[in-house]
């Protein structure tokens, strides 16, 4: 699919994906593995730091990919690798070809790494983006309120994404209030705004979701603290899968129809936000330190994998534990469209990335696979839930 | 210095030309209609009493009412949005800082964006960044403000017209995080607020040496030893690590941090001029010889100071304004704004910004429009730089002095420290107390006003100066109001 925005700067190759988007699961892995091998993205790799030395102490040598088998020889890559290969800044030879932007991703652990972000990243984005706008159901009369952390963070830049990602494709459209949470705690009266003009979705980590609630509570008299769900449920749960999460509607955003929320680690804060909010709530994943925007599709049964934007894996449970990241280890790691329903572990994804493909990163993410069958929403995209 | 265009025809219109060209896309536009479709501007125009038909040229604007900053405000408080726009196909919302009440919210189409896009490239193109790849470093203000979309509309441009530009964006409170990835990646360009980037400058030195410190601790070699010592007895300054080429400074005047800039950074200042209410970069060319104000894409005039004056002194007095094209060199005065916008066009839009127009004639570059400097505000916002705040809220916080003593009266003068804007409270207060209880006491009022307070901890602003008086020379306009605020020498 060549689409308008691709026109315009002279782009030939697909920049959104929708013939993929509904391609069969068997397309998509074929998919996969042409473009691993065709796009050279393991020699691409290379040249950068973060892998040249620990690919060479393993042997590993990116020209004799053929294969997803041989694929799996590659070391696993942590966080920990991104944040030494960043310490105290990235080097020239960290990005491995011309950079546009940088994004800086703090880990799970506090410590911070920079994601490099190449043209063809950006396209990809919009892409993602403008699929993430089909697939929840956005429509062109949506207003978005979304609650980002200042730059240099991937949600700085979503906004614009989302934004440009309608703007540079003619036709479709969505109104957007980019809104630093930040400032809003210091100018707590700026959400009068908002309160009159309404939006229908709010795009926010769990976190932000929750304090925006707070600060219209306290300032725009808002109902008090919605009382705690009355099923207990665990963090499994809710994340899930259960069905559509509308509640009761509460609060002074009353046009608010969908919450989508953003972030790691963010399970158990989900189903806070619907019934803070009395919202659908979807699952977006990724967007902060791999460029990935795995979504949750309306059928709420669990997060869809792009699997025409990277090749995953799950490292299973007992593997995960042990953080290790021995030859062993990497070895012990399941393609997703080959593991089994209920297959539990962390989950490992190597993107196509321009400026930095991230190569069997392992995301800290500890996911359930739900299915591998083609989803009721149409998509063979493979299901998690992230627990 | 070989003159580069990216729209030469539009850039280069003879002068003559701009009213023909503004008063056809005044028509093709249907701005005056569709603007009286506005609750913004329908009721104000209907007691004006003129019809939009009647609007055919640009000189007949003149019967326009002015919009000002405050009735764009009420509006929004007073109308349902959708009875303000002119177009129900909004992008983005973008808010200013608020400094005067509640922000003004801006709406932006695709449309408007293009507007914004055009010009980001055409400033690149003026100041010579489109031959080579550049890095750049964008110091920005978090979203709602202008600045952070600004700096992406830039990076869409540059990727829509084949430029490959690299971007590190960091809002204040990430500078120190972002310095090491800049220091790495050798940014060409910054673009920031003047004060902003004259404050990194002078805690540069500072921070060099911790950080060579740390990196002698951490690794023990020769090249850490010498960066040491060369921090500690020679200081560094940011132009010993980044070879900056240009910098891109907006937000307040660039003229009192010029010279410091370039002490700091050795790079070449330029002042760009743009406002959340019409986001259009103009900026100056590389004859420094003031900002090119783009008179296609708005219809641009001045209310000169003897027109302010009438109006302060006379009430109901309507100040005359003149086209900026039209008027002589050195007249001083409000700018006004008549945009094309979709989303909300503004008609005859009082900036508040104190303009000086320093050029007409065809600039050495080759373009032809006209240049400007901008001086400082006209409202009763304190403006700082990054640090902005209403006299409104320095009443408020006086007012609440109470324990050692009550302000019977007040006024802000505004100088500078060096670069730094320095403000001088002068106080006559009815005291109960000890003098220095009061005027701690005023001290920790006035730092209620957190943006100022923010301001003097991170050294953007230098701290205030509270002197108690016995009298006060009043300043006051011919209408009796007062002036608190009074631009010093040094400002």
């Amino acid at each position: 699919v060549v689409t308008d925005s691709a026109d315009r700067i002279g782009m030939k190759e697909t920049t959104d994906g929708q013939d993929l988007e509904q391609a069969s699961l068997e397309e998509l892995v074929e998919f996969s593995r042409n473009t691993l091998v065709s796009s050279r993205v393991l020699q691409r790799a290379a040249k950068s730091v973060l892998y040249r030395a620990r690919w060479q102490r393993a042997g590993f040598n990116p020209e004799g990919i053929k294969d997803l088998h041989y694929f799996r020889r590659a070391p696993l890559t942590a966080e920990s690798d991104l944040v030494r290969a960043c310490h105290p800044s990235p080097v020239k030879s960290y990005a491995c070809s011309d950079v546009q932007m940088w994004f800086r991703v703090t880990g799970r652990g506090g410590a911070t790494w920079w994601m490099p972000c190449g043209k063809q990243d950006i396209m990809r984005m919009l892409g993602l983006c403008r699929r993430m706008i089909r697939v929840v159901g956005i429509s062109d009369s949506d207003l978005a309120l979304v609650l980002s952390q200042p730059a240099p963070t991937v949600s700085d830049s979503l906004p614009y994404f989302l934004g440009y990602a309608h703007k540079l494709q003619s036709g479709a459209r969505m109104e957007i209030v980019p809104l630093s949470l930040m400032l809003l705690l210091h100018r707590p009266a700026w959400a009068a705004f908002f309160l009159k003009r309404q939006p229908t979705i709010l795009v926010a980590t769990p976190t932000d979701a929750l304090q925006l609630a707070d600060i219209l509570r306290k300032n725009m008299g808002g109902q008090s603290q919605t009382e705690s769900s009355t099923t207990s449920q665990t963090a499994g749960e809710a994340t899930s899968t259960s069905q559509t999460r509308k509640a009761e509607r509460r609060g002074p955003l009353e046009r608010l129809r969908l919450a989508l929320l953003f972030g790691s680690g963010i399970g158990q804060d989900i189903q806070k936000v619907a019934q803070e909010y009395g919202v659908e709530t979807f699952q977006m994943q990724g967007a902060t330190d791999c460029l990935l925007l795995n979504v949750e599709c309306q059928m709420h049964k669990g997060v869809h994998i792009w699997l025409d934007t990277c090749i995953a894996e799950i490292l299973p449970v007992g593997e995960t534990a042990e953080r290790r990241t021995g030859a062993d280890l990497q070895s012990q790691a399941v393609f997703l469209h080959e593991a089994k329903t209920g297959t539990r572990g962390e989950l490992v994804v190597t993107t196509f990335g321009e400026a930095l493909p991230l190569v069997r990163y392992r995301t800290g993410e500890t996911v359930e696979v739900l299915s591998n069958e083609r989803c009721r929403c149409g998509l063979s995209h493979p299901r998690v839930r992230f627990l | 210095l070989a003159a580069r265009f990216r729209q030469q025809e539009l850039e280069c219109m003879p002068r003559l030309q701009f009213a023909a060209f503004q008063e056809e896309k005044l028509q093709q536009s249907r701005l005056i209609s569709r603007a009286y479709d506005s609750a913004l501007y329908r009721s104000t125009w209907q007691k004006a009493g003129f019809a939009p038909a009647s609007i055919q040229n640009r000189a007949d604007l003149r019967q326009v009412p002015y919009l000002t900053g405050s009735g764009l405000r009420d509006a929004f408080a007073t109308y349902a949005i959708n009875d303000i726009l002119t177009s129900q196909r909004v992008r983005f919302w973008f808010c200013t800082s608020g400094t005067t009440g509640s922000p003004k919210w801006i709406p932006y189409t695709d449309g408007d964006l293009d507007v914004c896009e055009q010009t980001i490239l055409r400033s690149m193109w003026l100041i010579g960044m489109d031959q080579t790849r550049l890095t750049w470093l964008n110091l920005v203000t978090p979203a709602p403000f202008i600045s952070d979309g600004a700096a992406h509309f830039g990076i869409f441009a540059e990727m829509l017209c084949g430029l490959q530009n690299e971007h590190i964006a960091a809002s204040p409170t990430e500078v120190a995080t972002s310095l090491p990835l800049a220091s790495a990646r050798k940014p060409d360009v910054l673009s920031a607020f003047p004060s902003v980037a004259a404050r990194i400058a002078e805690g540069f030195p500072e921070a060099a040496l911790v950080e060579t410190r740390r990196r002698f601790q951490e690794k023990k070699s020769l090249a850490n030893l010498t960066a040491m010592l060369l921090a500690r007895y020679k200081g560094i300054r940011v132009r010993d690590i980044i070879k900056l080429r240009y910098g891109i400074f907006s937000g307040e005047s660039l003229a009192p941090y010029r010279q410091t800039i370039i002490d700091h950074y050795g790079l070449e200042p330029y002042e760009l001029y743009a406002c959340t209410e019409f986001l259009c970069f103009n900026v100056e060319c590389r004859y420094h010889c003031g900002i090119h104000i783009w008179l296609d894409v708005c219809i641009a005039e001045i209310i000169p100071q003897p027109e302010l004056d009438k109006e302060e002194n006379t009430a109901g007095y309507i100040p005359q304004a003149l086209f900026l094209d039209e008027v002589p060199i050195g007249t001083m005065g409000e700018y006004v704004l008549t945009t094309f916008g979709e989303a909300l066009p503004l008609v005859r839009y009082r900036t508040s910004d104190l303009l000086e127009v320093v050029g007409t004639e065809r600039c050495r570059c080759g373009r032809t429009h006209p240049r400007v400097r901008v001086m400082r505000r006209l409202d009763d916002v304190v403006n700082m730089g990054l640090v902005r705040f209403s006299i409104l809220e320095v009443e408020a916080c006086l007012g609440r002095v109470s324990h050692a003593g009550k302000v019977v009266n007040w006024q802000m003068r505004l100088e500078r420290e060096s670069c730094k804007p320095k403000l001088m409270l002068l106080i006559k207060a009815a005291r109960s107390g000890a003098e220095q209880a009061l005027l701690d006491e005023i001290r920790s009022r006035v730092f209620e006003i957190e943006v100022l307070r923010v301001g003097c901890e991170s050294g953007i602003v230098a701290n205030p100066d509270i002197k108690l008086v016995d009298e006060i020379e009043e300043v006051r306009t011919a209408t009796g109001k007062v002036r608190r605020i009074v631009y010093g020498k040094t400002w």
